[in-house]
């Protein structure tokens, strides 16, 4: 099998390959037949609830949207559909570019109001890497299993009477 | 009732409980999409409201233990970044198990697959810089099969098998080979200790168990040995795994290589142990309650959720909340006729207590910012795509 084969080290133009990918991406957005400017059904590929319902909530979000709703037509293709309705001509591509742009913003600001908090908190706590002193019920377990294989080294007398069996 | 007006502070707030009832669960959905009420009611996406009502507040951090409320987002989007933390973001694990002798009586197939599940852990520059590697789909599915003749027919970029190098792949090592202990190696004869009785065999061999700390790294190529240097180097999290267990004679020596990979392909590559959230409990005492029945009242719930204060009026002790955070909506308190019509229980709809435990390989508040940056890098991909399908028209 090809999967045998040595390792061999990549020359240099490895990194720039990663590029190129970007480059050459995939269409992965696709417009359905029968839709129009105000009604369309654009599909998703590789794509599931995650952006689904997420686009489906952001794009409900706007006054211009009649209807919207998402679904994934088969669970075993990777494809999610997306139908967007808009009132009063206004285009759906216009719709889903101000969808697309709003859940960048949002993620912005979580991103942004997240590390604030999480800087704050761990420089309120800066001992939160120690480990925690132990318990009373954790330091009794412990001394039992030591007390055990203390008996257990004596010899198997000790040990049956350390857990009562004599 | 729809009225015309903007709904008042009141019905704003209300409109965040999702009750629990005794039998059912009312008023699941969020309503705060622009039409659900008269149109004085802005609920059109605004990002400086969204920014003003936004709160994170962190409850603990430990590196790989982070518990924190997400407070004034839609279930939509605190549930994508849930479900790309299980299952999106890349991580590194053992993939490809080469078989150069094994003679304990785990069978290749098992001994891979243990192998394969053991979390490791590096240095994050390196583990961020590593590239994908791409596999061919197995030869028994059929789907992924067809799906991958089409792509290489379609001759795009990133078709095409990947071959591994120090690019892609880690290379790690495990040989290990079980024997008696000796007087000369090990200050301690294992065969005149088993004459003698002895049953423990941590005594009497050498290497009767393989842990996860004897997996040696062989860094590859001239980035790896810098990427991965002393304590970056590829590792299990937890050194204490027991791999296998072998007697005298008995061998494993094996070759590891460890790739990039996502948590929808394998669980594996998942870098959490759980990533989950839960709705921050409502409680409402709506009238009094007092006297021996605050005390049966304050029962139904786990400790430190409700509390007695001395209540003048009645001049006996009465119910009050405490901290609804540590109630666990048990309902208990709804099976009982003295508190019928007292108690209002519920969930407030946009506060999400997340609890993110890390597998080891990141730490737990990177992952979450990672599963915001991934929503993000979604969103502007098909950004790119919609642009290109409208040019195209």
């Amino acid at each position: 099998m090809s999967n045998d084969a040595e390792m061999t080290d990549a020359q240099g133009g490895a990194e720039a390959n990663g590029a190129e990918e970007f480059v050459h991406e995939k269409q992965r957005l696709k417009i359905l037949p029968g839709s129009s400017d105000t009604a369309a059904s654009f599909a998703f590929e590789k794509e599931d609830h995650t952006l689904g319902n997420a686009l489906r909530y952001i794009i409900m979000k706007n006054p211009d949207v009649e209807f919207c709703g998402y679904s994934i037509p088969h669970p075993s293709e990777a494809v999610m559909n997306v139908r967007i309705q808009t009132w009063d001509g206004v285009s759906v591509w216009d719709v889903l570019r101000k969808a697309l742009d709003d859940l960048c913003d949002l993620c912005d600001v979580v991103e942004e109001k997240f590390t604030k908090a999480r800087d704050e908190f761990n420089a309120e706590h800066p001992d939160r890497m120690k480990k925690k002193g132990m318990t009373k019920n954790k330091l009794a377990t412990t001394r039992t299993i030591q007390q055990h294989r203390r008996y257990h080294e004596q010899g198997e007398l000790a040990h049956m009477k350390f857990w009562k069996l004599i | 009732m729809p009225s015309w007006a903007p709904l008042t502070e009141e019905q704003l707030q209300q409109r965040r409980i999702v009750n629990v009832n005794a039998e059912t669960v009312t008023d699941t959905a969020a309503t705060d999409i622009p039409n659900h009420y008269g149109p004085a009611q802005d609920d059109s996406w605004n990002l400086d409201q969204f920014r003003r009502n936004l709160k994170v507040e962190f409850h603990h951090n430990k590196p790989y233990d982070a518990a924190f409320s997400l407070i004034g987002v839609d279930a939509s989007i605190a549930n994508a970044f849930r479900r790309i933390l299980l299952s999106e973001i890349p991580t590194l694990a053992i993939e490809d198990v080469f078989f150069f002798d094994n003679t304990s009586i785990i069978q290749d197939e098992v001994l891979a697959h243990r192998l394969g599940l053991i979390p490791l852990t590096g240095g994050h520059e390196g583990l961020r810089w590593m590239h994908w590697y791409r596999k061919p789909p197995p030869k028994d599915d059929y789907a992924a099969q067809a799906a991958w003749e089409a792509e290489q027919e379609a001759g795009e970029a990133s078709a095409g098998a990947s071959v591994p190098n120090d690019y892609n792949t880690v290379v790690l090592h495990l040989n290990v080979e079980c024997r008696w202990a000796t007087e000369e190696e090990d200050g301690r004869d294992g065969r005149q200790l088993a004459k003698e009785g002895s049953t423990d065999p941590k005594e009497k061999y050498v290497n009767s168990s393989v842990y996860a700390h004897q997996l040696v790294f062989d860094p590859q190529g001239d980035h790896q040995p810098k990427l991965f240097a002393g304590e970056n180097r590829i590792r299990p999290v937890n050194p204490n795994i027991l791999i296998a267990k072998l007697r005298p004679g008995q061998k494993i020596s094996v070759r590891l290589h460890c790739i990039k990979g996502i948590g929808s392909d394998h669980a594996k590559f998942s870098p959490v142990a759980t990533a989950s959230y839960r709705l921050l409990p409502d409680i409402k005492i709506t009238k009094p309650i007092t006297g021996a029945d605050a005390k049966a009242f304050q029962k139904c719930f786990p400790r430190g959720v409700i509390g007695l204060e001395d209540d003048a009026e009645s001049g006996e002790k009465k119910a009050v909340v405490v901290d609804p955070f540590k109630d666990t909506v048990s309902r208990e308190c709804l099976r009982y006729d003295e508190f019928k019509d007292k108690v209002k229980l519920g969930r407030i709809r946009d506060h999400f207590i997340f609890s993110v435990e890390s597998a080891g390989q990141f730490e737990s508040d990177e992952l979450f910012i990672d599963s915001i940056r991934l929503l993000k890098a979604k969103a502007e991909r098909f950004k790119r795509h919609l642009s290109e399908l409208e040019e195209g028209r």
